[in-house]
Order: structure tokens, then sequence, then C-alpha cells
């Protein structure tokens, strides 16, 4: 006989105690493999999740950042140079002032070789009414860019409006009924109408394009302008001050204000934006980690409390078992056991339990955890199945086998240090 | 086969040292069956664990064959025991969940043997057996169970038995097959020392005692 057959035999006749064991110790290695289980998936799931929208967040901050880097190398900066006496506050508002520039400042800027202004564009601009019409409309006067001082001169942005001809905002065109070709007289001179502008929703929608020189006429400001638009300026934020330096050293008693547009608003805005994903983003990664640690927290009180439980449980049968074998325990010293056999009797028992606990604890854990999180957000198929794992249900076996170890051994120390003579002279 | 010389033991309990065994001195021969016989608590059983190298004497020798058990390591005495001695209890001792021919080869996870089936199969023949080798103790008659654990305290062909009331428990009928079996044991060399309170037909020699002390 072997002594494999004999605890074999015993874990058979004393099966209900073998099954509380085993149920101690499959509890204790569910506990165990569910919770590293389960971190493992949302620390994976909340991993997923912030993988994505950090890749969403990217992508959009990468497409900004790309149309921004295409609306500023096309529209760079938009300077307006104003007479230095210009009360900006009023001139807001009004769109108009009385003071003017000499029409010569757009080729001498032009002609000063400064490399930052790329095109130049001398207008006057003046509140009007409209005497044929009876409206109150803006009217600009332009005769496009000034080029002659540029040695590499870029194609114009702004079309020039012909001589004898006028470009009328969407509002007025639309209410005077007029369309493109039409002859229309404004403060006596006629005018051949040349471009009809779309709805922009801006004072542009009330205002009329005419050449300059034709504005200076019927304004009587011959070689005076209002100001100069410069446009595509090369300059960032933080070079403002040096163009207005550079502008004011070249066209005297002149001040320069920066334009915003639209698309540069736009384009703040949608930084702004940007930046606030990205701060949610922060805060979203911050909260899973303060998740995670509260999950780990939790288990880590949670899986301590259980494994001491059921070590506790598991030493009490052990102890039972023990004082039930008393007799039987002091008959196999008297046909010779020796100490260690005694303790090969209940440890190797011991481990057999906890094989089978840690196998059925590692199975059952682990299918809860599975059918639990079935369906989480941010997790694959791939994911959930690698919870299924070699070294995982090795690390559940080893460790239930280890925990009946240290629960059985102080049991089986008192068995194998049982004194037959005492037991015997008892019975 | 079995020596005595001034072994006294003593315990310490709350009423004060008890004296259990007083200088006793004797021996057990092959061949020879010897009785002690006496009342109750007068020190038979402790006798009998001493004998078999269980209980440590206080002062004096002990002598199983050759050798001092006492002065053996744990496990050497557990070997001693192996080899040497078989014990009959009046309790039998049998494992529960073992049946008879597993209690009777349970001396053989700790001394291995190839032929160990065929003795212990002997043996259930030898004590009328047969039809109950695969029975557990609870399906068992008392005095089959004193047969099992007499056929188990001869599986390893002991040069010793020692026997705690062998057949206390016993109907004369079964009383008489234990008895038989004492003596055939002895008759073959073997050495028998057998505690008991009745009258030992099977004794060669009867040793009665009293308060620890031979009389």
């Amino acid at each position: 006989m072997k002594l494999r057959q004999l605890i074999q035999r015993e874990m058979l006749f004393r099966r209900r105690r073998v099954l509380a064991t085993l149920f101690a110790v499959t509890v204790a290695a569910g506990t165990l493999t569910a919770s590293i289980a389960m971190l493992h998936l949302h620390d994976r799931a909340a991993q997923t999740l912030l993988n994505v929208r950090e890749k969403e967040t990217t992508d959009a901050g990468a497409a900004l950042r790309d149309e921004m880097r295409k609306a500023t190398l096309k529209l760079s900066f938009n300077l307006l140079i104003l007479p230095d006496g210009v009360d900006l506050k009023q001139w807001y508002i009004d769109q108009e002032s009385d003071l003017t520039l000499p029409e010569t400042y757009g080729n001498q800027l032009a002609n000063s070789g400064i490399v930052t202004v790329r095109h130049i564009l001398p207008m006057i601009q003046k509140r009007i009414r409209w005497p044929e019409t009876g409206r109150t409309i803006i009217l600009i006067g332009t005769r496009g860019e000034t080029a002659e001082g540029f040695s590499n001169p870029r194609k114009p942005l702004i079309q020039p409006v012909p001589e004898g001809t006028i470009v009328l905002g969407h509002e007025l065109h639309r209410s005077l009924g007029l369309n493109e070709g039409d002859s229309v007289q404004l403060m006596g001179r006629n005018l051949t109408i040349h471009r009809l502008h779309e709805e922009r929703g801006s004072k542009d929608d009330i205002t009329a394009w005419i050449y300059l020189s034709d504005a200076q006429e019927l304004l009587g400001m011959d070689n005076k302008i209002s100001s100069l638009l410069a446009l595509e300026c090369l300059c960032g934020g933080g070079m403002i001050d040096k163009i207005r330096a550079q502008v004011a050293s070249i066209l005297p008693s002149t001040q320069v204000v920066e334009m915003g547009t639209k698309v540069l608003a736009r384009a703040e805005a949608r930084i702004q934006a940007n930046t606030e994903t990205y701060r949610q983003l922060e805060e979203e990664k911050a909260k899973q980690h303060e998740l995670a640690i509260q999950r780990q927290r939790f288990a880590a009180l949670l899986v301590p409390l259980i494994l001491l439980l059921c070590a506790g449980w598991i030493g009490l049968l052990t102890f039972a078992d023990v004082r039930e074998r008393r007799g039987e325990i002091g008959m196999l010293r008297t046909i010779g056991f020796q100490t260690q056999t005694l303790l090969q009797l209940f440890l190797i028992k011991a481990a057999w339990i906890g094989f089978a606990g840690g196998a059925l604890g590692y199975a059952l854990g682990t299918g809860l955890c599975v059918f639990r999180i079935s369906g989480t957000a941010g997790l694959t198929q791939a994911d959930i199945a690698s919870v299924w794992n070699g070294v995982h249900a090795l690390y559940a076996i080893g460790g239930a086998i280890l925990l009946m170890l240290i629960s059985a051994w102080i049991p089986a120390l008192t068995a194998s240090q049982t004194d037959p003579a005492e037991v015997l002279r008892d019975d | 086969m079995l020596q005595f010389k001034n072994v006294t033991k003593t315990f310490n309990g709350p009423q004060g040292t008890v004296t259990a065994l007083n200088n006793i001195s004797f021996t057990v021969n092959p061949g020879e069956v010897v009785a002690v016989r006496g009342p109750s608590g007068c020190g038979k059983s402790t006798l009998l664990l001493t004998a078999g190298s269980l209980l440590r004497p206080t002062t004096g020798d002990v002598q199983i064959g050759e050798a001092d058990p006492y002065a053996l390591p744990q496990n050497g005495r557990s070997a001693l025991r192996t080899e040497t001695i078989g014990f009959v209890f009046q309790q039998f001792h049998l494992v529960p969940y073992l049946s008879v021919i597993d209690n009777i080869l349970l001396p053989s996870v700790v001394k291995k043997a190839e032929d160990a089936k065929e003795r212990a199969q002997q043996l259930l023949n030898r004590f009328g057996m047969e039809h109950r080798a695969h029975h557990v103790p609870a399906q068992l008659s008392i005095g089959e169970r004193q047969r099992t654990a007499l056929a188990r305290a001869l599986f390893n062909n002991p040069k010793l038995l020692l026997a705690d009331e062998p057949t206390g428990n016993l109907d004369p009928e079964n009383g008489e097959i234990v008895i038989q079996a004492l003596k055939t044991f002895a008759q073959k060399g073997g050495a028998v020392l057998l505690v008991t309170h009745d009258i030992a037909d099977c004794a060669t020699r009867t040793l009665q005692m009293k308060n620890g002390s031979f009389v």
C-alpha cells in the first residue's frame, strides 16, 4: 500500500470536510483571480478609451495645426495704416475719418524695401449718402495694389475695380434690383456695375467700391487717401511692434493697426476647443487613474481579508480533521509511521485540495469576471480572451497550494507531533 | 527479547507525582507468552507502552532484542517498532476508511515489501477473513475487527507482540481464536507480552501487578 492510496481513501471517506475545504480554497483562488482579472480588464478598457480619445484629439489637433499653417501661410497678417491722429475708438464706430494720408505713401512703402509687407492697397473710405437712391452707404475707393516698388511682385490678392465702374455689396444691389452691366449714377457720375458681391453679413453688404481717382474726385480728396491696407504681412504676433516701428520710420505721422480675420478668429476658437479637449482628456486620465487606484485599494483590502478568512477556515477544518483522527494517528505511530510521513499525510492532501481548488477557483473566477465584464466599452474580444492566461492559472494554482500548505501546516505539525502513548492511554 | 531493568515511570499531575511503574524488572524471552494481570490503574498499560518504545521510563533500562529503544532518535524508534513490534489493542484501532485487506497492508506504507499482498492474503486466510477482505471496519463484527487488528500486528513478522486486553471485548469463540493466534506466534519463536485483568490461560508465565509493582 502506498501513502497516496491512504490519502485518497481518507479523502473519499471524509468527503464533506474535503468539499468544505475545497470550497474555501476555491473561494480564495477565485477571489484572487477575479480581482486580478477585473483590475486588468478595467485598466485595459480605460486605457483603450483614453487611447481612442487621445488619438481623436491628436488627429483633430494635427488637422487644426495643418489648417492653421495653411491659413497663416495664405493670409499672414493684415495691417491697416491710418493717419496718426485718427481716434481709433471713433474710427471703429464711423468706419471713416476726416484725416488723410498722401496717396504717395503707397509707393513710398512699396519702394522702401520692407520685406515683411507684401501687398499694399491705398484706399479712401467714407460713409456717404447716395443722393440718387437716398441710401447711406460706405464708399470705398481703391485702385488696386501698389506693386511697382517690389522687386518680385506677388499676384494681387484683391482684384482692382476698373475706372468708371462700381462694385456693389449684396444688400445694395438686392434692394435696388441691380445687375452686373447695369448703369447707375453716383453723385452725378455714370458708373457701370462691374461686379455684385454675395451676402457677407457685414458692412460690406452696404458698401460700394469704385476706382480710387473716381472716389477722390467725387469726394474732393485729390491725391489723398484715408488709409493703406497692407495684406499678407510676414510677421508673427511677436513681430508686430517691429513692423509698427518700421512703418512709422518710412511713413511719418501714421499708426499701424493689426486686423484680425475671421479665419484667425475661427482658428483661435478651435485652438481653444482643442486645448479644452486636451484638458478634458487629462481630466479623464486623472479620473481613470483615480478609479484604478480606488479599485486597487478595494481589492487590496478585500482580497487579503477573504484570503485570511479562507485560511482560518481551512486551518479550523484541518484542526478538526486532526482531532478526529487522533486515535488513528496514535495507531499509525505504533506501527512505525515517522513524523515526516505523518506530516506528508496531511500536507499532500492539502496540496491536492489546493491544486483542485486553485484550478476550480481560476476557472470560476475568470469565468465570472468575463461574464461580468462582457460588453464593457473599450474592451475587445481579444482583451477579454487574454484573461484566460496560462501564467495566471499557474499563479492561481500555486497560490492556492501555498495557502493550503500554510493553513494546514500548524495542524499537520500538531498531528505529526502527537504523542501516541498519550492517545493510547486515553483510549 | 524484552528486558526491563529497574524501570520506574512517574507522572507529574495536579495531584502530585504518580508512580505508574515502580522499579520493575522482568524479561520476556522468545517463545514465551507473559501475561501481566492486575486491576485497572495498576500500571499495566504504562508497562505495555514503555515496552513498545512509546513511553520513555523515568529511570531504568528497557532492552528490545539488542536495542535500547530510548537511546535511539524518534525515527529510529519508529523503525524499531516497524521491524520488531506488533501491537494489538482492546479498541482495535482499525482505520475506518480502509478495507480489511488495506488495514492489514497498512504497515507496508512504511516498510515496502514486494510480497505484501500475498502476505496480507495469507493472514486473511489464516484468520478466516477472506470473505470480508473488502469490507470496512464498520461492516465487521467485533471479533472480525480484532482478528483484522491481529493480522495487521503480525504483518511485518514481528519478534515481539504487545497485546492490551486483546480479548476484552470478544465473545468466547473469537477470544479463543485470538488466544490461539498468540500461542502460535510464541510457538514460532515470538515473544508475547499480554496485559489483562482476566485469567490468561495461554500464558506461559503470569505476573501480578499492583500499584506499579509486581507482587
